[in-house]
């Protein structure tokens, strides 16, 4: 049995210092958001900070049903100075373990800019540009254009430097897709609403799921809005699981794949806790996500973790 | 007769074999043995206890249920019963424990934590379809061959495939079987047709019902081998999953033209369940499926089903045809140690 507890405890992603907090005293973490059953677990995810020198490391965790720490979702720094340079003009290039990919047969440039916080998740960006200046440039085109047109064109066409840039807007957010060629520009004006609206008050930006986004639609251009959303939300794919039948996951895996293959190559991994669904999906079988996200449909119905 | 040839050709092999009655029933009582000796039973009985020795010292609060264990024990010379106490015959070991071959992995581990759960349940703990792993467990089990060949012999000792209107599947479980029935139906053009068919599926466990639910396009183009979207295509013709109890169906008087049920009575109030089913069956309707009668329910397993709160275990086939006849059966018949079974309602 296990006895729930209010006091999680976890390692900073950026610095690794050991923290606590008490999940019971909401003056303690800054945001909190509850989740549907995930293999039989209840969790909710929860966004931490804590102050060192110079720098507020801001910690998103996702926490189980007994107070027990189960995953990063993300992690990323702030200047304590100020958060929030709205006059000076600068963007902060939001950095994750994830590394941003360089370039895409597809896609040369693409950039996810947030207006109202003034950071950039540079999902596709080659390491010679420099993102933040492309965003700064990014936001005055789409401030002028605001300006000409009643109602601004969904994408925007514009230049900057050598690259089009084609550009979808909401209030709060700015997506900047630069393409080498046309064959993802239907797909991603399809998905680039729900993109640029997503999560709009959330100041953290899921990086690693657009970098996921991105090299699935690289496989798969027919990547459905509906699935698009559920990357895009699924902070429970950051959980690293844990389940009571250990001595059970060989026969677990074995039923699951006679029914569903790929549990055989990744499903044994997963319940020992070796790795998350979000490690999965950014290997290399993206290109399988459909399969990865019926088989997860199937475990979590099933609840062998409850 | 013909049908009652069909209904048997299903299940030869399966149950008849005394061999394989023999190997089930070792297997039950080997686990039952085993987690009692566990528990502590038989150090105790190595000196002669009441039985209420034993409840006092375990904390056990059923005295039906324990007499039905150590009545069992007696029966099968692993305990003495002398001037109304219980000792051990010579020294009990651990039973080694032997599944039969055609047992599946999942229905395996439902009897060994079922087996794990006899103490709590002689404390008055009761076990349920989805505690632990028994919802994975379950879904898998019912994959099993077995039930499909039950299923078969059922549906060949009738009509029913030949009868139109409502059906109710009762107990569906995972709605493996709901989508072999709409299975049966769509391969006779059913969906296709004229004919009315609309199949209602009842469970009462939230678990195995959503999974029902929301796998039935799935399951139904497994077992027909098409491609999702044909089964998708006839939406309009998917059943409609309803969550409720065979004891009280939520389902208005003579709803139905076809009730159905495979092994589900013995896990309910038996006879509140048959009486429900009557009232919600047409005039001229068809009450069949499948019950392992009593005394073809191994009494081992009938224990390991009384796990389960409210479950009723093995019925006699006679207290069965008085109740549907009761409730305005005009026939009712059965063949098979599988229990296959029909009724007609006047």
């Amino acid at each position: 049995m296990t006895i729930a507890h209010t006091i999680t405890e976890f390692k900073c992603r950026v610095c690794g210092e050991p923290l606590k907090f008490d999940i019971e005293d909401s003056s303690a973490f800054i945001s909190k958001s509850e989740h549907e059953d995930f293999f039989g677990m209840k969790l909710t995810t929860y966004r931490v900070a804590h102050d060192s020198t110079e720098e507020r490391h801001v910690n998103t965790i996702i926490v189980d049903h007994a107070g027990f720490f189960r995953g990063h979702r993300d992690a990323y720094t702030e200047p304590l100075d100020d958060i929030r340079p709205a006059l000076d003009r600068n963007y902060w290039v939001f950095h994750e373990e994830s590394p941003t990919i360089e370039k895409t047969e597809n896609v040369r440039l693409a950039l996810l800019i947030s207006r109202a916080d003034r950071w950039i998740v540079d999902v596709v960006c080659p390491s010679n540009l420099n993102a933040s200046e492309i965003a700064t440039l990014m936001v005055d085109r789409v401030e002028e254009a605001q300006r000409v047109y009643n109602t601004i064109p969904q994408p925007m066409e514009t230049r900057v430097a050598d690259m089009d840039i084609r550009a979808w807007t909401s209030d709060a957010r700015v997506l900047c897709v630069s393409f080498t060629n046309g064959s993802l520009m239907s797909t991603i004006n399809s998905l680039a609403d729900h993109i640029v609206t997503e999560n709009e008050n959330s100041i953290v930006p899921r990086r690693r799921m657009l970098s996921v986004i991105f090299k699935i639609l690289e496989t798969d251009p027919n990547l459905s809005p509906s699935m698009l959303s559920r990357i895009m939300n699924e902070d429970m794919l950051f959980a690293k699981l844990h389940t009571p039948y250990e001595e059970r996951i060989s026969s677990i895996v074995e039923r699951t794949a006679a029914r569903y293959p790929i549990a055989g190559e990744i499903l044994g991994p997963l319940l020992r806790g070796y790795t998350t669904l979000v490690d999965v999906l950014e290997g290399n079988l993206s290109s399988k996500y459909n399969d990865i996200f019926e088989l997860i449909d199937f475990v979590n119905r099933r609840r062998i973790l409850a | 007769m013909l049908s009652t040839i069909g209904a048997w050709r299903e299940i030869i092999g399966l149950l008849s074999s005394k061999d394989r009655a023999k190997e089930v029933r070792e297997y039950h009582q080997a686990l039952a043995v085993n987690a009692l000796r566990s528990e502590g039973w038989f150090d105790l009985m190595r000196i002669p206890q009441t039985v209420q020795d034993i409840m006092d010292h375990f904390g056990y609060t059923d005295f039906t249920y324990l007499m039905r264990f150590l009545d069992a024990f007696v029966l099968d010379e692993i305990l003495v019963r002398e001037n109304e106490t219980y000792r051990t015959n010579g020294l009990i070991g651990e039973f080694p424990v032997n599944p039969p071959n055609e047992f599946g992995t999942g229905i395996v581990q439902i009897h060994t934590d079922a087996a794990a759960a006899i103490p709590n349940r002689l404390k008055g703990i009761y076990t349920t379809f989805s505690d632990e792993m028994n919802t994975f467990n379950w879904d898998d089990a019912l994959q099993l061959r077995m039930y499909e060949k039950i299923r078969r012999a059922a549906f060949r000792y009738t009509d029913a495939l030949k009868r139109s209107g409502n059906f109710l599947d009762i107990g569906c479980g995972n709605g493996i079987e709901t989508a072999a029935i709409w299975g049966y139906f769509y391969k006779k053009g059913v969906f296709d047709s004229d004919r009315y068919v609309k199949i209602y599926a009842l469970e009462f466990d939230e678990n195995l019902l959503q999974i029902a639910k929301e796998e039935f396009v799935i399951s139904a183009a497994r077992l027909l081998d098409v491609d999702r979207s044909v089964i998708e295509a006839l939406e309009e013709h998917h059943p409609i999953f309803v969550q409720g109890t065979a004891e009280e169906l939520p389902f208005e008087d003579e709803f139905f033209d076809m009730v159905y049920t495979s092994q589900v009575i013995h896990w309910c109030d038996a006879k509140r369940a048959t009486q429900d089913i009557m009232r919600v069956l047409k005039s001229g309707g068809l009450f069949f499926g499948t019950e392992a009668f009593s005394p073809f329910l191994d009494s081992y397993i009938e224990l390991f089903i009384q796990l389960n709160e409210g479950a009723y275990g093995a019925i006699k086939k006679e207290d069965f045809f008085q109740w549907v006849t009761e409730a305005g059966a005009t026939s009712a018949k059965s063949v098979t140690p599988a229990g296959v079974f029909k009724v007609l309602k006047s």
